[in-house]
């Protein structure tokens, strides 16, 4: 955090969020509102209430987005483009995907992903490479290839989306079906969240950290594929047929990925805590910091792991014929938010800090790990579509 | 805690004292963590025999007096929700008001000097007098979000600032949530009916019976405020009531109208698997002027004077099934036309003891995953298939799993049966090659000529004595018909039968001869039968299918010997008839967990995101003229992001009102 006078006082001068706009915002929010638009004028016929709203908020979330954090324009911008350049490249069929260029080794939803994978587990090695080396530059190297691997991986998603149509019209669907799908996106998010937080700490220390589960994730996503082949694009079954699937999923995964980021920034306080190392450890950002982040981010998951389990709840009203049926991904969820829900308040209120949150903060993660995975692993119930 | 809280406090039992602390509160939360793990990891609500078997008598008894079948309607489960429900309700008594008071407390009697005693504090001079300094001060604050208030005299100053009362809502709203979503379930619970037990007016029922006979102690009446059940409706039937299932037995809850099935369709995606389930519902209810039609699907139920009825499954709702009954025991009779009705029997006589075929269930898609031609795994849909249990005079039963048409496999057109003696054991398929016409006609006519003891004796003379059979002596016959016996063993027991009739009676040194003997023979004598098999069907000159057919279904005799029942049912004909399961719903308590869902949801986001903040600015004018400016607060949730607003702050206020110091420098 700067704390030169001048930059204080420029930020006292700052203006709320709206006053600040300059002109480039308000051409990014048109162009949002312009797309959406332009979406439902094509689609809007085959599309039911709930979807087009869904759309409408998706375009003014992103909108606002833009506007509290300037890079997520460009990031939409490229991931948009790049994404229906690949939609037109493939037209009505699967068949370019063989044969053309920038498919077969660039855009199809499946070579994206190789190209995500590559570049966040690169990431992790330049981020602790700079970190070893104490060199700036190689930190830098860490957060572009961070950026460029998330790019990646929407378009993974978003062209995965349309092949799913061309597999067959039948089996459309938003690809945050399976457990294939939802590790992409918990990378992409847990991502995002980090170079969020990178970017307003001013400290890229922690990168390697937050880019070491995504890795753990990525190899996850390698073996699921190359071993189950579970990136096959499957029609969904009947129960996961419903618009609630666009936003429970999502939302929920803005919850474990902010967990998996807060339990790696506690593995850096812990390090960096052991005053008495010299070296590699107090190269780590100040603990003070680590904290403050870790906070931040068990916070965000929180609020987002609340909305997602109320509307998971609502859509299992919808589906199942009861809000709540003790299901046991019902009740993992349950657990870990009742588990942050601890750890907030003996925070919160009993001011607590140091070793013991930070412990407890790394094993949140293992137990939404458990909620995450080894509920599909271990435990059979309604959710049972993302065995393993 | 203010001292006023204090004082409660102190004159309230001190129980309350501690079930309000957040010690207290957090206990819970993870003893309500652990209490729902258990849940999860035994299956809940499974029959109580699988329990018995899994876990013995004395364990399972020990878990069911812990009411660990279902945990989360156990009474200790409700105990515990009930105590996090006290427990939250008396930190929101014990907590709010002081809160509200804080709300309203400006805190503007503090003196001057004691701001600097604040744990963040910073001074500086000012040009402007205490007034013009208050105005300019609150205004800047209140660009930035805060409200002021200003107290001034012509001594000085003092401005009070703060922001983000919305905050202390938060809390409000997010542990009143609590409160009122406990509630809610508690509504949807089965508490009541725990009452109803207790008093004796209620009890569920264990018995396989009629809805219509289940006793008045079984029913749940209309008034009933909640319940979840199931009826299973099959199509052109109706019913208008719902089985709600209690620990082992089940409740029968009466319905103010009657839901009348017109179909059900179950849809396939092209590799086979379901892509809808749909049902054309008829609803049949006084209060309505003409009956109202709807059709139900997964995610899109029907809501009908509060009760909503969901697509949840679906079965046989009582097909009509034709087979043709082919005797695998020379004992009893062919039967061309056996009529019946799934889940219901059919009474097969046989010498040995009459048999009944209870039906047990139709598919009419049987998706099965196969090897292609190429090796990889396809996804196939074999077909319409009925499954029925044989079961004898003394009880036994065996399954079996009739396919009703012949499926390729490794290039052999075949009827496939699938038997297996419990219900714990996967399917063993029977493999019967399909004749030319895909029937199992040829296969059971070569059974039945090999069984009947006329024709063995005249194939096992052919075998043995080959042309000269016809004009052999007596005594060849004698000879031969010493042979026939390996026909029967052959059938009863197969290959395996063989070998051990050899074992039993050749001495160990002349068995390998004896042996070889003996398959050489029982070959001749499938060979013989099977061109009179042919002969019968007019082919004299057997092709290349007939001889693959051959190879196919000498593996069959010899896999007939463990069939397990003394005939082969082919399913020929079927009426389909399907069932709908609908899950019937009425959760008045859904309205009060939505409204306390939502109320969480806000309050979250106020408690995390909206700051709150106390700030004082004192302006005080010393008598050698100097205006000294102190401007204080303290941190309340997040002392870092303090830090830095106290730091913004400090600078932009000191910026705008302090004095120009001659050397211009402004610290
Ligand atoms: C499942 C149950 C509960 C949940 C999810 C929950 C959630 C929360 C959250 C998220 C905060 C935010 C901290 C803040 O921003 O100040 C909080 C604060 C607090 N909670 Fe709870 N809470 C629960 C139960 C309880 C119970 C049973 C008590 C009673 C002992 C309690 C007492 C408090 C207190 C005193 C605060 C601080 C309020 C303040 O000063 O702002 N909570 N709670």
């Amino acid at each position: 955090m700067s704390t030169s006078q001048d930059s204080l006082l420029a930020e006292f001068e700052n203006k709320p969020l709206l006053k600040r706009l300059g002109p480039w915002d308000w051409l990014w929010a048109t162009a949002m509102v312009v797309l959406s638009f332009n979406t439902l004028s094509l689609y809007g016929a085959v599309m039911d209430g709930y979807e087009i709203g869904i759309l409408i908020g998706c375009a003014l979330g992103l909108a606002w987005l833009g506007w509290a954090w300037r890079p997520m324009i460009p990031l939409s911008v490229a991931v948009g483009a790049l994404s229906l350049f690949a939609i037109w490249l493939y037209g009505d069929s699967l068949e370019p995907a063989q044969t053309n260029f920038f498919l077969k080794y660039l855009l199809a939803s499946q070579q994206a992903v190789m190209w995500m994978s590559a570049l966040y587990v690169l990431a992790t090695a330049s981020y602790f490479f700079g970190l070893a080396i104490n060199s700036d530059f190689w930190d830098r190297v860490g957060t572009a290839m961070t950026w460029v691997a998330t790019g990646f991986g929407f378009i993974g998603l978003f062209v995965r989306w349309r092949e799913s149509y061309l597999v067959h019209p039948d089996f459309g669907h938003i690809p945050v079906s399976n457990l294939y799908e939802v590790f992409i996106l918990f990378c992409i998010i847990t991502a995002l969240l980090y170079l969020y937080y990178e970017q307003k700490s001013g400290t890229r220390r922690a990168g390697g950290f937050a880019l070491l589960v995504i890795s753990a994730a990525v190899g996850f996503i390698l073996w699921y594929t190359f071993d189950r082949g579970a990136h096959e694009i499957q029609p969904l079954v009947p129960a996961l047929q419903s618009y609630w699937m666009k936003i429970h999923v999502p939302a929920n995964f803005v919850g474990y990925g902010a967990f998996a980021l807060a339990a790696m920034l506690s593995v850096a306080w812990l390090l960096r805590d052991r005053r008495d190392r010299k070296g590699l450890p107090s190269r780590l950002p100040e603990t003070a910091l680590l904290d403050d982040i870790t906070y931040k981010a068990i916070a965000l998951g929180f609020a987002f792991f609340t909305i997602a389990t109320v509307l998971g709840a609502m859509w299992a009203a919808e589906a199942w014929g009861g809000y709540w049926s003790w299901d046991p991904k019902e009740t993992w969820a349950l657990i870990v938010w009742l588990n942050y829900a601890a750890w907030l308040h003996l925070r919160l209120t009993k001011g607590w800090r140091g070793a013991h949150m930070a412990w407890w903060s790394i094993i949140g993660l293992f137990i939404t790990l458990f909620a995450f995975l080894g509920v599909n692993m271990f435990l059979s119930g309604l959710h049972s579509y993302g065995e393993l | 805690m203010s001292q006023s809280a204090q004082r409660r406090a102190g004159q309230r039992p001190t129980i309350w004292a501690f079930v309000a602390t957040m010690s207290f509160a957090i206990t819970l939360l993870v003893v309500l963590s652990l209490a729902s793990v258990i849940g999860t990891v035994l299956q809940q609500n499974l029959p109580w025999n699988d329990y018995i078997i899994k876990f013995g008598p004395f364990w399972f008894e020990v878990f069911r007096q812990a009411e660990l079948y279902n945990v989360y309607a156990s009474s200790w489960f409700m105990l515990i929700l009930l105590v996090l429900l006290v427990s939250t309700s008396t930190c929101i008594f014990r907590n709010w008001p002081a809160m509200q008071r804080e709300m309203r407390n400006w805190r503007d009697r503090v003196q001057h000097r004691s701001l600097r005693a604040m744990s963040h504090n910073a001074g500086w001079q000012s040009e402007l007098e205490p007034a013009e300094f208050a105005e300019t001060t609150a205004a800047l604050l209140n660009k930035r979000g805060y409200r002021t208030r200003v107290k001034s005299d012509d001594k000085g100053a003092l401005v009070t600032a703060r922001r983000g009362n919305w905050n202390r809502a938060g809390y409000l709203f997010t542990h009143s949530a609590i409160v009122i979503i406990c509630v809610g379930a508690l509504i949807d619970s089965t508490l009541f009916w725990r009452f109803a037990e207790l008093a004796g007016k209620l009890s569920p029922e264990t018995r396989n019976m009629p809805a219509s006979q289940v006793p008045a102690i079984s029913r749940l009446p209309l008034w009933n405020p909640g319940f979840r059940g199931n009826v299973e409706i099959p199509e052109g039937s109706s019913a208008d009531l719902a089985f709600v299932p209690l620990r082992d037995g089940y409740l029968v809850q009466d319905l103010p109208f009657r839901i009348e099935v017109e179909d059900f369709r179950v849809e396939h995606h092209i590799t086979g698997q379901p892509k809808s389930f749909e049902s054309d519902l008829i609803i049949h209810d006084d209060e309505l002027d003409e009956p109202l039609h709807q059709t139900i699907r997964v995610n899109h139920p029907l809501v009908h004077r509060g009760y909503t009825l969901y697509q949840s499954s679906f079965g046989d709702g009582g097909t009509g099934v034709r087979f043709t009954l082919w005797p695998l025991d020379g004992a009893i009779e062919r039967n061309n036309q056996l009529d019946g009705i799934v889940k219901q029997t059919i009474q097969v006589a046989a010498p040995d003891g009459d048999r009944t075929v209870e039906l047990d269930d139709f598919r009419l898609f049987n998706i099965n995953a196969v090897e292609d031609d190429d090796g990889e795994m396809e996804q196939r849909n074999f077909g319409p298939a009925v499954q029925f249990r044989v079961r004898e005079s003394n009880g036994q039963a065996i399954e079996f799993f009739n396919y009703m048409a012949p499926v390729m496999i490794n290039g052999v057109s075949t009827l496939l049966s699938g038997r297996r003696a419990s219900v714990a054991e996967e399917f063993e398929y029977l493999h019967i090659p399909a004749d030319r016409s895909g029937g199992p006609t040829r296969m059971m006519e070569w059974v039945a000529i090999l069984q009947n003891p006329e024709s063995q004796q005249r194939i096992v003379r052919k075998a043995v004595l080959g042309d000269q059979a016809d004009n052999a002596s007596e005594e060849q016959l004698g000879i031969a018909d010493t042979m026939s016996n390996l026909v029967p063993i052959f059938l009863s027991r197969g290959f395996a039968g063989v070998e051990s009739d050899i074992e039993s009676r050749v001495p160990e040194d002349q068995r390998d001869t004896v042996r070889e003997a003996y398959l050489r023979l029982l070959q001749r004598i499938l060979t013989v039968s099977y061109l009179e098999v042919l002969a019968i069907e007019g082919i004299y000159n057997p092709m290349e299918f007939d001889q693959q057919w051959l190879e196919s279904a000498i593996n069959t005799l010899n896999g007939l010997s463990v069939y397990g029942a003394p005939f082969y049912l082919q399913l020929t004909e079927f009426n389909h008839r399907e069932s709908t399961g609908l899950q019937i719903a009425k959760s008045p308590g859904k309205a009060v967990v939505y409204f306390g869902s939502t109320l969480l949801m806000i309050g979250v986001f106020l408690q995390f995101y909206v700051k709150q903040r106390r700030l004082w600015v004192s302006v005080k004018r010393h008598d050698d003229g100097q205006r000294e400016v102190i401007f204080a607060g303290v941190p309340e949730r997040d002392p870092a992001a303090f830090d830095h607003e106290f730091a913004v702050l400090s600078a932009g206020l000191q910026a705008h009102t302090a004095q120009p110091t001659p050397t211009g420098d402004a610290t």
